[in-house]
């Protein structure tokens, strides 16, 4: 509103003036009109009154803004492409003697179609519990090794799989969104609520 | 900072994308928090919205900033989410949250949404403000969130809803009348 002042249109818009003091308060008035409402706010007690209380509703949201805890979930993108580490150690606990195994098992020329049937199974797993025939419904993304894969589920929502397919190695980067302990393992705690 | 890292990003480099994040993380994580009443849903939100954000930063051109782009997605993700919380009873989603985030029954508000008065009554600051605000329309609750919890201006909070000023100020208003109503017993407290 510095730059641009705006008046709401339509019959059931609210007044300008309370819209300017709700500018005011949120520091978007212009210099101009900031010193003459700062005038009417002096003036008028009841004008003076509706502002403290937009002032005291911002020191409530203000006490609950300032203690909120930071994001603690879980970083899927927070994996670098050597796929030599994760981020979450319940996951990397999880996953490095499955990868392990994996390298010592193929060589790399394998790795992508094991990368394919690890997806496909898992969707097929998947589409069993739910007692849907299986499938893959979607392959969203491949680009620098990553592929990503999402699996829309009846009443579970949507599991999103990311996988890093190199040369020489086969990682599952992250499985996220999907109710099934025994095939994702157990995810990282999340942040209790104060 | 962001459009160097963006470009980097777009070339493949998820070690950039993840300082990308690590930026905003916070930020989209409150915003979901707040528009979902829920820090269980919100995590799950934000794992959604950088997915997506991931997925498409190939289709991101610069025309906005990267936090705009950014608070979009999130905004979407959160809408979407809330779509799909209306195909549930709310009663049983709200009985669900309750008991999920009071530890496992501490607080359990059973077969009810957890009304302002109620929270209030148990001393929690917190509930009463998320149940307030979920007694907000989404829009009126997302402009509010926007303006308070992730500090962006008028005409940031037009660029991310795509609405106009006048929409954002008509909307802040009544958004801060009605939870003056609701919070009023707090206010005493917090002055």
């Amino acid at each position: 509103m510095k730059n641009s002042p705006t008046s709401p249109k339509g019959r059931d818009a609210p007044a300008s003036e309370e819209l300017r003091l709700h500018a005011y308060a949120d520091g978007e008035l212009a210099p101009g009109e900031a010193s003459a409402l700062e005038e009417r706010l002096a003036a008028d007690p009841e004008l003076r009154s509706r502002y403290e209380q937009i002032l005291a509703l911002r020191r409530v949201v203000e006490a609950d803004r300032a203690v909120l805890p930071p994001y603690r979930g879980p970083r899927p993108w927070a994996v670098p492409l050597s796929g030599t580490e994760l981020v979450a150690p319940e996951w990397r606990q999880w996953l490095i003697p499955f990868r392990e195994a994996v390298a010592a098992l193929l060589s790399p020329a394998w790795a992508r179609v094991a990368a394919a049937g690890v997806a496909f199974l898992a969707a097929a797993a998947m589409g069993l519990r739910q007692g849907q025939a299986p499938g893959i419904p979607a392959v969203a993304a491949t680009s620098a090794g990553v592929a990503v894969l999402s699996v829309e589920l009846p009443e579970a929502g949507t599991g999103v799989c990311m996988m890093q397919v190199p040369e020489e190695n086969l990682t599952v980067l992250w499985v996220t969104g999907l109710t099934y302990p025994s095939l994702v393992g157990p995810g990282p705690a999340e942040e209790a609520p104060s | 900072m962001d459009r160097q890292l963006v470009q980097r990003s777009q070339r493949g480099d998820l070690e950039a994308f993840s300082q990308l994040v690590e930026a905003h993380q916070d930020a989209m994580y409150h915003l979901a928090w707040k528009m979902l009443g829920s820090p269980t849903d919100a995590a799950d939100v934000v794992q959604e919205a950088f997915l997506r954000a991931l997925r498409g930063l190939g289709e991101f051109h610069g025309k906005s900033s990267f936090r705009t782009w950014l608070y979009r997605i999130t905004v979407h993700c959160c809408l979407n989410h809330l779509r799909h919380r209306q195909r549930r009873p709310e009663a049983e989603y709200f009985d669900e949250v309750a008991h999920t985030e009071a530890g496992g029954g501490e607080i359990r508000l059973q077969g009810q949404v957890p009304r302002p008065d109620t929270a209030a009554e148990l001393g929690d600051l917190r509930a009463a403000i998320d149940a307030a605000l979920g007694e907000l329309s989404p829009g009126h609750r997302l402009t509010f969130v926007l303006r308070e919890y992730n500090g962006l201006s008028y005409k940031e909070i037009a660029d991310v809803t795509g609405v106009s000023l006048g929409t954002v100020m008509s909307r802040l208003h009544y958004a801060r009348k009605r939870l003056q109503q609701l919070l009023v017993e707090f206010k005493p407290e917090v002055c």
